[in-house]
């Protein structure tokens, strides 16, 4: 049995609100899951749900094979949770604060002890042991969060936007220690509106818009779910109607607009696109600069699916 | 509980300069207090003018006996009384009719007339018939009037003295008095500023649904956090009530200082129930700093804890009943004069059931914030 979470059906109200709507998810044993989707989409309601830390309306979840509950200790000792704040006492050192949230799944001291040292040295505060909350800096307080999730090996790790406001050195440190605890056995599970992250980490996809699943798949099945295909952009002095006709003519192609020295030209899917184009061009002896090829991005995909920039709604 | 422990350790400093200025400040109230008392003893006796027509042995015991406690004049002219009644100068005025002594040998009361020139004078008509009383409980024994009278003035005239001497009057103030009164104040400061910060920390958020999370039922955790809280404010109590026993235990009988034991141990309870609300309400720790003030500070004054009760006005008084100081200042009152408490057992005993209800009302508010707020 492979599945490590099961959702299915899932619908939580807050009053009139519908905050998840009839979700349906299935994350299995090892993978990097990623719930992609803008702020008040339903990410963290989901994840709180599937914690049992709030009631649902409607639908089942299940992890590792048992019905999720609030008093399912067995399953909950199997989970570990990185919260999108900081969640330390400012009161208790880096060490003290590993060892308490540690001590929440483990209690024979030998034991926790080694598991503490370990968390530390996974995410290298071992020179910062003594020091307390309002001592670290930023990223350093991220790692110490995460340090207090992962101390007890958990089997499943739930971060919950990880990399909120937080600079990009620490932010890329963070993403590789999601790697390597992956790479170590756990199923992760990413909740994340920073699309380039999810991309850049996640092997499965799930994009969310108001509760409800817009689409899942790895992030080649979601590009592949939608029209806009490759983007080639390529520098030209001049180019006549002619040649735009006859780059539309083109196999893929889908659609080519000029703007100030700039050709954009649209493809559906197919290979060698940038080939065929520049090819064509060098064929009428239309001179050209500098080109570009983008492939499309989860953004386009919620574009396309939901009609709105996923950037747009990031606060 | 170790995070009990540290998050009470970082409250201890400003919580030890409440404990250091606490007992300071009742140590020198204590100090002054005798000295105090002694002025107001003074200031409290009456003046009686003694019109004495017959003269006879019996009337002038009368003015002998009244003597012992009070000023008493008997060569005013009739202009000067008029004036010093309206001025507000005489209090109580006795008027002796010839043939008062032989009217009162022969078994009645006449010829004596008592005239109350400021309200609440009753218990001078009391000190008054107990004159009497004793008289003829005397005379009943077959001594003579002068016999009677001289006997009368001896067995009072010793009890005055050795109330004056010892300084414990009814009406005088206890030294531990100021102990038991200032405990309704700092009391509470003190463990809105200890036991605020753990609730409002283990209340965090984000830190509760992390431990949420993990494998320790909610039951465990509550079980734990009564625990921890109960243990630190039992500290504080005993530390409290230890120094109390041994910097006052002079001037309160074992009983009465159980009693004021027990009052206290209300107002802990109270104190407990505003501390674990107030730390999930408030936003900051800086916040329950200023609503320890706010709340000690405002519960005592309309309580009377810093001005005795009869010197406020009335309706700050009526305001006092509605709060848990207020009850517990009657007990301390009732305290502060030898054997009351004891005497009035059931209404001390009362007053400690309604501070407990005080404190199990804003206990079950704490439950419904925490209920309302895992719910939201």
């Amino acid at each position: 049995m492979n599945t490590v979470v099961k959702i299915e059906n899932l619908v939580k109200r807050y009053k009139e609100l519908v905050a998840v709507d009839h979700m349906n998810l299935s994350i299995e044993k090892g993978e990097i899951f990623g719930l992609l989707g803008p702020n008040g989409s339903g990410k963290s309601t989901i994840i709180n749900c599937l914690l049992s830390l709030t009631e649902y309306d409607k639908g089942e979840i299940t992890v590792f094979g048992e019905k999720m509950r609030a008093d399912n200790y067995s399953v909950k000792g199997r989970i570990g949770i990185v919260l999108q704040n900081v969640a330390v006492f400012d009161e208790l050192t880096v060490y003290e604060n590993i060892d308490y949230f540690c001590s929440l799944y483990v209690k024979e001291k030998e034991k926790r002890k080694a598991l503490v040292q370990e968390a530390i040295t996974f995410v290298g505060l071992e020179e910062f042991t003594k020091f307390y909350p309002k001592k670290l800096s930023g990223g350093l307080l991220r790692r110490l969060n995460i340090a207090c999730g992962i101390a007890h090996k958990p089997e499943l790790i739930i971060f919950d936007e990880p990399t909120v406001a937080i600079d990009p050195q620490s932010r890329n440190k963070i993403l590789e220690g999601i790697k390597e605890l992956n790479r170590q056995g756990a199923t992760v599970i990413y909740t994340s509106h920073y699309m380039e992250e999810v991309e850049q980490l996640c092997s499965r996809i799930a994009i969310i818009d108001k509760g409800q699943l817009v689409a899942t798949g790895t992030k080649d099945e979601l590009k592949s779910m939608i029209q806009t295909g490759e983007t080639i952009r390529v520098e030209v002095p001049e180019l006549t109607s002619e040649a735009m006709f006859g780059l539309e003519k083109l196999s893929h192609v889908t659609s080519v607009e000029y703007i100030d020295g700039m050709a954009t030209i649209k493809c559906n899917g197919g290979r060698h696109n940038v080939l065929h184009v520049l090819e064509y061009l060098n064929n009428a002896e239309i001179s050209f600069g500098r080109v570009f090829a983008e492939q499309p991005t989860l953004n386009d995909v919620f574009l396309e699916i939901t009609g709105k920039e996923l950037r747009d709604e990031v606060q | 509980m170790k995070v009990v422990l540290k998050i009470v350790k970082k409250a201890l400093p400003s919580v030890s300069a409440y404990f250091v200025i606490f007992f300071g400040l009742i140590i020198i109230m204590s100090f002054f207090s005798g000295k105090d008392q002694e002025k107001m003893y003074q200031a409290t006796e009456l003046t009686i003018y003694v019109e004495d027509k017959e003269e006879s042995v019996l009337s002038k015991a009368l003015i002998a006996y009244l003597e012992q406690e009070n000023e008493v004049e008997t060569e005013y002219d009739e202009d000067l009384l008029s004036e010093l009644i309206f001025t507000g100068m005489v209090d109580y005025v006795v008027y002796v009719e010839e043939g008062f002594e032989e009217t009162f040998l022969a078994g009645e009361m006449g010829g004596i007339e008592r005239l109350s020139i400021k309200p609440n004078m009753a218990f001078v008509d009391q000190k008054i018939e107990l004159f009497f009383q004793y008289v003829r409980a005397e005379l009943a024994m077959g001594k003579t009037i002068e016999e009677a009278c001289e006997s009368v003035l001896k067995n009072t005239e010793h009890r005055a003295v050795t109330e004056v001497l010892s300084g414990r009057d009814a009406m005088s103030t206890r030294q531990g008095y100021f102990f038991f009164t200032f405990l309704a104040y700092v009391m509470p400061c003190i463990l809105i500023m200890i036991l605020g910060p753990v609730m409002h920390v283990f209340y965090r958020k984000d830190i509760k649904m992390r431990t949420d999370c993990g494998m320790v039922s909610v039951r465990k955790q509550n079980v734990e956090m009564v625990k921890g809280i109960v243990m630190v404010a039992i500290l504080v109590w005993a530390l409290f009530m230890g120094l109390g026993a041994i910097i006052y235990h002079r001037d309160f009988t074992a009983a009465e200082y159980l009693l004021g034991t027990l009052n206290s141990f209300t107002i802990l309870l109270f104190s407990i129930a505003v501390s674990v609300l107030f730390g999930v309400l408030l936003p900051s720790v800086d916040a329950l700093n200023g609503a320890s003030n706010i709340l000690g500070l405002g519960m005592s004054f309309f309580s009377g804890v810093f001005v005795p009760a009869e010197l406020l006005p009335d309706y700050v008084n009526i305001i006092g009943e509605f709060l848990p100081a207020g009850w517990y200042m009657k007990n301390v009152r009732l305290l502060n004069i030898e054997n009351s408490a004891t005497t009035h057992f059931s209404e001390f005993l009362v007053n400690c059931g309604i501070i407990t209800a005080f404190a199990v009302a804003v206990f079950f508010v704490f439950l419904v914030v925490v209920k309302r707020r895992k719910a939201a």
